[in-house]
């Protein structure tokens, strides 16, 4: 995510990284240095320890209502993660999005060219 | 020190449903003075029992079983490189899959206790390359003990990149009121939110 963001300067961005517990190795609330993983000046972080957020997109069952093009490349159980939402200016919370992928890795080209 | 004696002797053709090879009984190889020798009856002819002749069912598959729980027991004792490999193997393969990350953390720990046991507790069995063999124990309890406690630097290092110790902005604990507030007040930007986990 963060060669995405490095490739593609425009002001006009905002990012939500929101950090969750899913693996059993996530077991501890991660230090600040765990910013350093999206290192950018437009980038918010949050620790969402009850997978808040999540919750509130539905869970992985609603993931096909979430947004109007979606690329999943792995199967959730019931906690949406490792996946990344673009909302085009004007959306408000609670409107698809125009663009659902998952994992963020395995798609980075289309993140990239959806934010262009 | 152990040694193993195998009956590889007796061709299967040649054995009798009374148990009697052809010169009326199987001959087992006189031990090597000086060793301890655990008999294994393993391939080719496993199902064999020289006492009670042939046997079947779930007698075969006990002894098969048998053989083969003594004999890991065996190369466990003497090597204890291949618990160590084991528990090495799958908490580097816990890295790539996420699902059987529990489970291979699991059977790298269990395999490690065992590893401990056997070269602290249970240092029976002579080891010509001790020191090799306790650097190798160690590294190992550090690789998994820094998997545990400290993923994300192990999984970077693995990576082939340093871990960085410094932030770069502020880790807010999550408020959904909040979120949704700063979410819907940048409305004239794009927008990207992503949920990941930190491991």
């Amino acid at each position: 995510m963060a060669d995405v963001l490095k490739t593609n300067q425009r002001a006009n961005l905002l990012v939500f990284v929101v950090w969750e517990p899913v693996l059993l190795t996530d077991w501890r609330r991660p230090s600040a240095s765990q910013t350093s993983y999206v290192p950018d000046r437009r980038a918010a972080h949050y620790w969402d320890i009850g997978r808040r957020l999540s919750a509130l997109y539905g869970g992985s069952a609603n993931l096909d209502a979430l947004a109007e093009t979606r690329q999943k490349g792995f199967r959730m159980k019931d906690v949406v993660w490792d996946t990344a939402l673009v909302y085009p200016p004007g959306t408000r919370w609670g409107q698809p999005a125009k663009l659902l992928v998952a994992p963020v890795v395995k798609f980075r080209d289309e993140l990239a060219r959806a934010i262009q | 020190m152990i040694s193993f004696n195998f009956n590889w002797d007796t061709p299967r053709s040649t054995v009798r449903a009374n148990g009697l090879g052809p010169r009326g009984a199987l001959q087992r190889r006189k031990p090597h003075s000086g060793t301890i020798l655990p008999d294994f009856r393993l391939a080719p002819h496993f199902w064999y029992d020289a006492s009670m002749g042939l046997t079947s069912g779930r007698g075969a598959i006990f002894s098969t079983f048998a053989s083969l729980a003594s004999l890991l027991a065996a190369l466990t004792c003497c090597l204890p490189l291949g618990t160590l490999l084991l528990s090495a193997g799958s908490a580097g393969a816990s890295l790539f899959s996420e699902k059987l990350r529990p489970w291979l953390l699991a059977l790298s720990a269990a395999a490690l206790v065992f590893a401990f046991v056997q070269t602290y507790f249970r240092g029976r069995c002579e080891f010509r390359h001790r020191r090799l063999r306790t650097c190798l124990l160690w590294f190992s309890a550090t690789v998994l003990l820094g998997m545990l406690l400290m993923p994300r630097y192990v999984s970077s290092l693995m990576a082939g990149r340093l871990p960085s110790f410094s932030a770069s902005s502020d880790l807010r604990d999550f408020d959904e009121r909040q979120f949704i507030r700063e979410f819907d007040a940048a409305l004239s930007q794009t927008r990207i939110v992503l949920l990941l986990s930190p491991t």
